[in-house]
C-alpha cells in the first residue's frame, strides 16, 4: 500500500471518529428555545430541557430566605409563566430585564421549574432604558 | 487649535506618503519582488539534505535528524538540519543567522540555493 | 465639539492612507515602482500614528467627560472611577472597533519598519492585505459605528458603565483579546502573500513565527483571563459556559493551535504547504467571524449585544477574503505540493497530520453548536440551543486524545518509528500513568473517566520532563556543565524547543484544572441565622457576623456583607466575608463572592440573600483543582517568553544587517 493511502486511509478514520462523537453528542439532549405558550402546552412527559425567555414583569419577584426559593414571573408575547428557582438570586434579576429560564415545565402546579436562570447581561451595547 | 493640530497631521501624513514618490529620493533602490521564476518547490535543499546526511556543525560528525545533541562533542544541534551553509558546507540550524564554522551570513534564498 | 470632529477627519485619514496603501502597494509591483511600494509602506506607518491620534482623542473624550459625545455618555459618567473610565473605551461597539484598527494598525507599522531580507518577495502582498483589512474598519468607524458622534444636545450626565463591567478584568481582558485578533492578521496576510508570489516555501513561516506563536499565546491568555472573570465575578462558581461568545474566541484558538503545529511539518519536511495556507488564513477568518456572530443577533447569547447591521459588514468581509483565498489556493496548486515524501503510519508527520484534524474536528463540533440555534431553527423551525453536556460529551474525549498525542509525540520520529523504539521511550511515562490511576482509584473519590484523565496528564508530564531533563543530562554530561548551568545553557540555546515544551507543560496543568473542577465540584445552598454553623466537603462554616448597610450611610452603594469563619477540624483557617451590594446607579445586586483558593481546591460563597435581622443564604461551592487552570496560563506565559526571547544569532544579525534606504 502506497503511504499516500495508508495516510489517507488513516484520515479518513479519525475523521469518521470524530463524526461519530460529534453526532452522537449533538443526537443528545438539547433545549428547544420555546415561547411562553409552547411552555404551556408541553405535557408532563415531555421532560425534555426548555428555555424559556421573557421580561420579568414588575412587582412578581419573591425571594423566601430560609427556604432559599426565588419565584417571579416572566412574560413575552404569548402569556406569562410563573418561574421557580431554587437557589441564589441572580444578581441583575431586576424588573423589565429579560430572564431565561432552562428546566422542566410542570402542568400540574402550572409552574416552570428552573434548573438553570440566566439574565441577559444588560447589554453594553444597549442604552439603559 | 485643535483644527490647526488636525491640519498639521493631514500634512505632515501627506508629506511621509508623498516623499518616495518625489524624484532623488532613495525609494527606487527598494527591492521589488523577485518575479515568478523562482517558484519553490524546495527540491534542491531537500536532495541536499538526503544525500550528505545531517552532520554536527561544530564537529561535523553525521547526526540522527532527531538528536539534540552531538554524541561526539555534545554540541547542541538545532531544530533543523536541512539548512546548508552557502560557503562552507557545513549543516546549521535553520534559526541562525550566521554559520557556526565559517561565520558567513546566511538568509533562507541564498540558504537554498 | 471640535475635539470629536478632529477625531473623526483622523479617522477620515487613516481610511485615506489605508486606501492608498494598498492601492500604491499593487501597483508598485505590478509597473515595477519601487518608489510606490516604500510610499505604500510609509502610508502604513501613517495609520498607525493617525489610529493612536483617534484612540487618543477619544480616550481624552471619556476623561473629560464631554458628554455630547453619543459614546460618552453611553458608557462614562461623571462619578465613574478614572480606572473604568479607561475601559469604557471598549465597552462599546464603536469603541472596541477602534481598539482592533489602532493594535492592527500599531503591529503593521512595527512591522514594516523593519525590512528582513526574507520578506522581499511577500512583503508588497502582505502590505496590501493588511492595508485593506485596516481599511475595513477604518470604513466601518466612518460609516456604521462612529465613536466620535455628536448628540444634538449636551447631556448632564451620562449613563455610565454597566457595574458588572466594573471590575478589573474589563479593563485587561478586551484588550488581550482585541491584541491576538489583530495579530492573527499578519499570518494570514503572508500566507496570502505567499500564495500570490509562488513562494508557498517555509520562507513565510519562519519569517511570521513570532508574530504566529504570540498571536496563540495572546488569545490563550485572553480566554483564560475571561474564564477567571467569569469564575470571580459572576458568582455561579463556573469559568466556562459554552456560551456562542466564549466559543467564538475558542473557535479560531483551536485552528491556530492547529496551525502552530502544523508549521513544524512544513520546516522540517517540507509538506503540509497548503495545510498551512489554509490554517493561517482560516484563523484570522475566524476571528471576523467571531465578531459577525457575536454582533448580528444571530445567535442569543447572554451577554446580549444589541442586534445591529454590522455583523453583515463583517460576514462580507470575511466571503471577499474567503473567496480570494480560495481562488488563490486552486491557482496555485502546483507550487502547495512540497517536497517531502511521505513515510509510515507510525510517524510524527501523521501524529500532526491526526492533530490536525482532531482540532479542526473540535473546532468544526464547536462552531456547529454555536450555530445549532440557527440550524435547528431552518431545519425544524424550533431553534434549539446545545447544552453544557452536549458539549462536554465531545470536547471531553477529543480533548483527551489530542492531550495524548501530546505525549506520544516527541517520542515519534519523523518518517518512521519502530514500536519497539517506541515503546523504549514511553515506558517510564506509561509507569508513571499507571501508579497514578491505581494511586487514584484506591485513595481518591473521582469518577473513572477523571482517573483515566490524570493518567493521560501523568504521562504526557513524564514525556515533558523526560524531554527537558534529557538535554540537561546531556549537556552535563558533554559539556561538563553543572544543573543550573546545563539549564540555563540548554534553554538560551534551544528556546523554541523548551519554550514548546513548558508551554506543554502548562497546558497538562490547565487540563488536570479542567477536569478536577468539572469532576467533582460540590455545590449547597443553605439559609443560616447568625452563629449558626453548616459542614460541607470537610470545612465547617460558622457564620458569624453581618453589615446591613442602606443607601444613605455608604454613598453610591447599599452594602451587605456576612462575615463567616470557616474551620478544617478545631483549626480556624480563614474568614470569609461575601458582599450583596446595590449601586445607587444600577438596578439589580452586584455579588462579591468570597473566594478561599488552596492547590487542593477552591471554596467559593456567595451571599444569596441577607435580610435585616441576619438571616442568610449562602450558595456555597467547592471546586477542586481549579487553581491549576490559572497556574497553567501564567505557567504558558513563561513558556510563550521562552520560545520568543530573541537569540543571540538573531541578534547579532539585526546588527549587522543593513536595511535598504527608504
Amino acid at each position: 500500500m502506497s503511504p499516500k493511502l495508508k495516510f489517507l486511509i488513516g484520515g479518513i478514520v479519525v475523521v469518521a471518529v470524530v463524526a461519530v462523537l460529534i453526532v452522537t453528542s449533538f443526537g443528545g439532549s438539547s433545549s428547544a428555545y420555546l415561547t411562553i405558550a409552547q411552555v404551556k402546552s408541553l405535557g408532563a412527559d415531555q421532560a425534555r430541557d426548555s428555555r424559556v425567555t421573557g421580561a420579568i414583569v414588575p412587582n412578581s419577584v419573591e425571594w423566601n430566605t430560609s427556604t432559599v426559593h426565588l419565584t417571579f414571573q416572566i412574560q413575552d408575547d404569548t402569556g406569562s409563566l410563573p418561574i421557580s428557582y431554587r437557589g441564589p438570586q441572580p444578581d441583575m434579576l431586576v424588573d423589565a430585564v429579560e430572564a431565561v429560564a432552562i428546566g422542566k415545565y410542570d402542568p400540574t402546579t402550572q409552574v416552570f421549574e428552573a434548573d438553570e436562570l440566566l439574565m441577559k447581561c444588560p447589554s453594553k451595547y444597549e442604552e439603559k432604558q | 487649535m485643535s483644527i490647526a493640530l488636525f491640519f498639521v497631521l493631514a500634512i505632515v501624513a501627506a508629506a511621509v506618503i508623498v516623499q518616495p514618490l518625489l524624484p532623488g529620493s532613495r525609494a527606487t533602490s527598494y527591492p521589488l519582488p523577485s518575479g515568478r521564476g523562482q517558484s519553490r518547490s524546495a527540491r534542491p535543499s531537500s536532495r541536499v539534505t538526503e544525500s550528505q546526511g545531517p552532520a554536527c556543525a561544530g564537529c561535523g560528525a553525521p547526526v540522527k535528524l532527531d538528536d539534540r545533541f552531538c554524541v561526539r562533542c555534545g554540541a547542541t544541534l538545532g531544530e533543523a538540519q536541512e539548512t546548508v551553509c552557502a560557503a562552507c558546507g557545513t549543516m546549521m540550524s535553520a534559526d541562525d543567522q550566521f554559520c557556526r564554522k565559517c561565520g558567513t551570513r546566511v538568509t533562507t534564498t541564498e540558504a537554498q540555493q | 465639539m471640535i475635539l470629536a470632529d478632529v477625531g473623526y477627519g483622523v479617522l477620515l485619514l487613516t481610511l485615506a492612507a489605508a486606501v492608498w496603501a494598498a492601492a500604491a502597494a499593487l501597483m508598485g509591483t505590478w509597473r515595477r515602482r519601487p518608489e510606490l511600494i516604500v510610499s505604500a509602506r510609509n502610508a502604513l506607518l501613517v495609520t498607525a500614528c493617525l489610529s493612536t491620534v483617534s484612540a487618543a482623542l477619544l480616550l481624552i473624550l471619556l476623561f473629560s467627560h464631554s458628554f455630547q459625545v453619543q459614546y460618552v455618555y453611553e458608557h462614562v459618567s461623571s462619578y465613574l472611577k478614572p480606572a473604568y473610565v479607561l475601559a469604557a473605551f471598549w465597552a462599546g461597539l464603536e469603541g472596541s472597533q477602534l481598539l482592533w484598527l489602532w493594535m492592527l494598525a500599531v503591529f503593521t507599522g512595527i512591522l514594516v519598519l523593519r525590512r528582513p531580507t526574507w520578506d522581499r518577495d511577500l512583503r508588497p502582498y502582505a502590505i496590501v492585505f493588511l492595508a485593506l483589512t485596516q481599511a475595513f474598519f477604518a470604513l466601518l468607524l466612518v460609516v456604521v459605528s462612529n465613536p466620535f458622534h455628536l448628540l444634538p444636545e449636551i447631556p448632564t450626565e451620562g449613563i455610565s458603565l454597566n457595574p458588572l463591567l466594573q471590575n478589573f478584568w474589563m479593563i485587561v481582558h478586551p484588550p488581550i483579546v482585541f491584541a491576538s485578533y489583530a495579530l492573527w492578521t499578519i499570518p494570514a496576510a503572508y500566507a496570502l502573500s505567499a500564495l500570490v508570489a509562488g513562494r508557498l516555501d517555509a520562507t513565510w513561516l519562519r519569517g511570521t513565527r513570532a508574530w504566529t506563536v504570540a498571536a496563540w499565546a495572546t488569545l490563550g491568555v485572553g480566554i483564560l483571563v475571561g474564564g477567571w472573570w467569569a469564575y470571580l465575578e459572576l458568582g455561579w462558581g463556573g469559568y466556562w459556559a459554552w456560551d456562542p461568545v466564549e466559543n467564538s474566541s475558542l473557535i479560531p484558538f483551536l485552528v491556530g493551535t492547529a496551525l502552530v503545529h502544523s508549521v513544524i511539518i512544513q520546516e522540517r519536511r517540507d509538506m503540509f504547504r497548503a495545510w498551512n495556507a489554509v490554517l493561517a488564513v482560516l484563523t484570522f477568518l475566524l476571528t471576523v467571524f467571531a465578531t459577525f456572530v457575536t454582533r448580528s443577533g444571530l445567535i442569543q447569547s447572554v451577554h446580549a449585544f444589541a442586534e445591529s447591521p454590522i455583523g453583515y459588514y463583517y460576514l462580507g468581509y470575511m466571503l471577499v477574503v474567503l473567496a480570494v483565498a480560495v481562488g488563490l489556493l486552486l491557482a496555485r496548486t502546483r507550487e502547495l505540493k512540497g517536497a517531502g515524501q511521505l513515510g509510515d503510519l507510525l510517524s510524527r508527520e501523521f501524529i500532526f497530520l491526526i492533530v490536525n484534524l482532531l482540532l479542526l474536528g473540535l473546532a468544526g463540533a464547536v462552531m456547529l453548536g454555536t450555530l445549532w440555534p440557527t440550524v435547528t431553527e431552518s431545519v425544524r423551525g424550533v431553534a434549539a440551543s446545545l447544552t453544557k453536556e452536549s458539549y462536554n460529551r465531545f470536547a471531553g474525549p477529543l480533548g483527551l486524545l489530542l492531550l495524548s498525542l501530546l505525549g506520544i509525540c516527541p517520542l515519534v520520529e519523523w518518517r518512521q518509528t519502530s514500536m519497539r523504539r517506541l515503546a523504549r521511550g514511553l515506558w517510564v511515562q506509561a509507569l508513571a500513568a499507571a501508579i497514578t490511576a491505581l494511586l487514584l482509584v484506591l485513595f481518591g473519590d473521582w469518577p473513572l473517566t477523571a482517573v483515566l484523565a490524570f493518567a493521560i496528564a501523568a504521562f504526557v508530564a513524564g514525556t515533558v520532563v523526560l524531554q527537558l531533563g534529557q538535554g540537561i543530562v546531556t549537556r552535563m554530561r558533554t559539556a561538563h556543565e553543572n544543573p543550573f548551568a546545563a539549564t540555563a545553557r540548554a534553554i538560551s540555546r534551544n528556546r523554541r524547543r523548551y519554550g514548546a515544551q513548558i508551554i506543554h507543560l502548562a497546558v497538562v496543568l490547565i487540563v488536570m484544572g479542567i477536569v478536577g473542577s468539572q469532576a467533582r465540584q460540590v455545590e449547597v445552598t443553605v439559609p443560616l441565622s447568625k452563629g449558626e454553623t453548616i459542614d460541607v466537603e470537610g470545612y465547617t462554616l460558622a457564620y458569624r457576623g453581618f453589615t446591613y448597610q442602606s443607601l444613605e450611610e455608604n454613598g453610591n452603594k447599599l452594602r451587605n456583607e456576612a462575615v463567616l469563619d470557616v474551620y478544617r477540624g478545631e483549626r480556624l483557617v480563614a474568614t470569609m466575608s461575601p458582599e450583596r451590594n446595590r449601586h445607587s446607579n444600577v438596578d439589580g445586586s452586584v455579588t462579591e463572592v468570597a473566594l478561599r483558593s488552596t492547590l487542593k481546591e477552591d471554596l467559593y460563597i456567595v451571599l444569596a440573600s441577607l435580610e435585616s435581622d441576619g438571616l442568610a443564604a449562602f450558595q456555597v461551592i467547592v471546586t477542586p483543582l481549579v487553581l491549576w487552570l490559572w497556574i497553567g496560563g501564567m505557567v504558558l506565559i513563561v513558556g510563550t517568553l521562552v520560545a520568543l526571547w530573541p537569540s543571540r544569532s538573531r541578534k547579532m544579525a539585526e546588527l549587522q544587517e543593513r536595511e535598504v534606504p527608504a
